[in-house]
């Protein structure tokens, strides 16, 4: 009894010892110059490094106690909570990949980020465009988290505000802002014609204009803005038809004109005056399909080219395909449309009776296994019909 | 050591009947902790038919209405891939297949009014059709609401008039029977996001609301007298149905799953996963009681899974 009660005396000790001890302990072999320089993390300025490290041994890489985020949201709880709470999430985050913003133990600059801020976004952001003619400020001078959140938000662009207020919070409605923007500012969406980071137009404004907007022919569209798209039909004619599908994308009540939803009426970056690249703005209605392929081994190479294969407007296919499950892949799979698994109206699947099409064995927007096959191509795809195999 | 092995031995003899008792309690406890009562309630539903083909044996393709004629008995489905429609008895048999001599283009649904005659969306051309059986007549309406193109989308037939859903404009219209609209339906929130499924039950017609799941129960004069709430994020809702009881049954077409809610909004369990095969979903699209059984249509899959509890 005497020898259990002298140990746990000991181990209390140990533990008592307090943060001071065990970091001079830590730092008389890791430079304490080298932890310390900068802006540290709280345990490593308080020198707690056993909040983090286990001394002697490890299940993980350098000593950790715990795998990060779960080591992370050990403290950092609030941030944990917004992973299970937000629907659109910054990907690095939702893979637990703290460290590849964050150091672990100190950073120049705030927020314990490996490097300034610009240099931490655009090490992943690389296809953003940088040089303008017109930069909007807070975008010159690399302060990416003015306008966006670091790990999650309501909105596809991780913005931090919705609509009109976020701009408004820098951009005061002074007299003239109200002048060149008839209407309700607060309830505008102040991006469908600014581009947030630049432009080669003054007031940063989007390179190519909807003719009526550029002709000044307002009248003509906001005399009738209560008809909806069938105020875009009223010109665009051919695209009513476009709606005419088993599936389509006219979502009438999701906004007043549901053109509205994925299209600019003023200005935009493409002559589809759409408000976003397809990759971007597809993900607003549709994150689901993103996490899928975050989480996933394998997806399609041109799987950001939703539109590539994805019918924007109507389709009488499932998931608004082109075209069935066989002809929107033999575009490019050429080969395979000819000599492959036997496939088309006469080869009809066992499990359902319905054609076999390249769909029916592969899923794109990715799975687990190689040639984005829907389950193991070394037996179990196949044993799914072929059962005396 | 022997006699410690013996004690051991008559210990247990001694004990071996409260032993079992306890054992038996441990495994109930254990059953019950790991969700027994959600499996219960998922697997007290049992696949009683999958509806696969019409009477001439071809397998359906993209099958995206359904329909339910009480008086009458009939199940009619929409087989919008084979531009056709199909009856089936009350056992899921095939009964009739009908495509007014080969006109009929793309139904996604239809209904049947008391004296025979059909109404049916042909999406691919956009009209609300009128056929008159007895007299084979066949009539195309091209509706508008307000100077503007209606894409007429589901519909049932509620207090003698014909109710449809606009995609247009996310509302639900009912019609007169000139098919001018009689009254709008579409809560006064500023946050609604407009109508993608409707149904009637009774004296009350339901909406429920794109992506969010929010349903909206409407009386005849147009106003919301009861709302519903789905407490779980739900990706891609596509159709509802309520059971008796007021549990209602979202079907989503992201998940692959039927989600069943209890009438506070709360998740009661989750049935059914992503598949090919009878009773797993591909691509489903509607889902609809009839008495106590829940038909459930998946367009991918071409079928209608029959689910008896």
């Amino acid at each position: 009894m005497k020898r259990l009660s002298l140990l746990f005396g000991l181990l209390f000790l140990l533990s008592g010892t307090g943060w001071g001890a065990t970091g001079r302990m830590c730092f008389q072999c890791h430079p304490r110059a080298k932890f310390l320089k900068g802006r540290p993390h709280a345990p490593v300025a308080k020198g707690a490094c056993v909040d983090c490290h286990r001394p002697h041994v490890a299940r993980h890489k350098g000593l950790l106690s715990e795998a990060p985020p779960e080591l992370c949201f050990s403290c950092h709880k609030k941030v944990k909570e917004a992973l299970k709470t937000a629907v659109l999430v910054h990907p690095p985050f939702r893979q637990g990949a703290c460290l590849r913003c964050h150091a672990s133990h100190t950073s120049p600059g705030k927020g314990l980020l490996k490097g300034s801020l610009s240099k931490v976004c655009f090490s992943c952001h690389k296809d953003l465009k940088t040089s303008f003619t017109h930069v909007h400020a807070p975008f010159g001078k690399g302060r990416c988290l003015a306008c966006h959140e670091p790990h999650a938000s309501g909105d596809r662009r991780l913005l931090k505000r919705k609509g009109a207020k976020l701009c408004l919070s820098c951009h005061k409605p002074t007299p003239k802002l109200k002048k060149t923007h008839p209407g309700t500012l607060e309830t505008m969406d102040c991006l469908s014609c600014h581009h947030p980071h630049g432009s080669a137009r003054k007031g940063i404004l989007r390179d190519v204009s909807h003719p009526p907007y550029a002709q000044g022919k307002c009248a003509g569209c906001h005399a009738k803005r209560n008809l909806g798209a069938a105020l875009c039909f009223s010109c665009h004619e051919e695209i009513q038809k476009t709606f005419d599908h088993f599936h389509n994308h006219l979502l009438g009540g999701y906004s007043p004109n549901p053109c509205l939803l994925c299209h600019s009426p003023h200005l935009a970056d493409t002559k589809a005056m759409l408000k976003d690249t397809p990759r971007r703005l597809c993900q607003q209605c549709h994150p689901e399909t993103y996490r899928q392929r975050e989480e996933t081994l394998y997806s399609h190479p041109k799987w950001k080219l939703c539109i590539e294969c994805h019918a924007p407007h109507g389709s009488n296919h499932p998931a608004m395909l082109k075209g069935n499950g066989n002809d929107v892949c033999i575009r490019c799979h050429e080969t395979q449309g000819k000599f492959t698994h036997p496939v088309g109206e006469k080869v009809r699947d066992p499990r359902n009776g319905q054609p076999i099409t390249c769909v029916t064995c592969h899923n794109t927007m990715g799975t687990n296994f190689k040639y984005n096959l829907r389950l193991s191509g070394e037996a179990a795809l196949c044993i799914e019909c072929h059962k005396n195999y | 050591m022997y006699r410690m092995s013996q004690k051991l031995l008559r210990e247990r003899s001694f004990s071996g009947r409260s032993c079992r008792t306890f054992y038996l309690g441990l495994i109930v406890c254990l059953l019950m902790v790991l969700g027994l009562g959600s499996t219960l309630h998922a697997g007290s539903w049992r696949l009683v038919a999958s509806i696969e083909k019409g009477k001439a044996g071809i397998f359906l393709h993209y099958p995206l209405g359904l329909n339910y004629d009480a008086a009458l008995g009939r199940l009619y489905v929409a087989d919008a891939g084979n531009n056709r429609l199909i009856s089936y008895t009350t056992d899921w048999k095939p009964l009739k297949i009908f495509d007014a001599a080969g006109q009929l283009r793309g139904p996604i649904g239809m209904v049947r009014e008391r004296d025979g005659s059909l109404w049916v969306v042909e999406r691919p051309i956009n009209s609300l059709t009128f056929i008159n059986l007895k007299l084979r007549k066949v009539e195309r309406h091209h509706l508008t609401l307000k100077g503007r193109p209606v894409l007429v989308d589901k519909m049932t037939l509620w207090k003698d008039r014909l109710v449809i859903l606009d995609r247009a404009t996310g509302k639900i219209l009912m019609l007169r029977k000139d098919l001018t609209v009689e009254r709008e339906f579409a809560p006064g929130s500023r946050n609604f996001k407009g109508f993608f499924d409707l149904k009637s039950k009774g004296d009350i017609l339901w909406g429920m609301e794109t992506l969010s799941g929010r349903l909206f129960g409407f009386d005849a004069s147009g106003k919301v007298i009861d709302t519903f709430v789905p407490k779980k994020h739900l990706p891609q809702p596509v159709s509802f149905d309520r059971d008796a009881e007021g549990n209602v049954y979202i079907l989503d077409r992201y998940m692959k799953k039927l989600l069943i809610f209890n009438r506070d909004g709360s998740l009661r369990y989750e049935m059914l996963k992503k598949g090919f095969k009878p009773g797993q979903l591909s691509y489903p699209w509607e889902v609809l009681m009839v008495g106590r059984s829940l038909l459930i249509l998946d367009e991918g899959n071409g079928r209608i899974d029959v689910w008896n509890r």
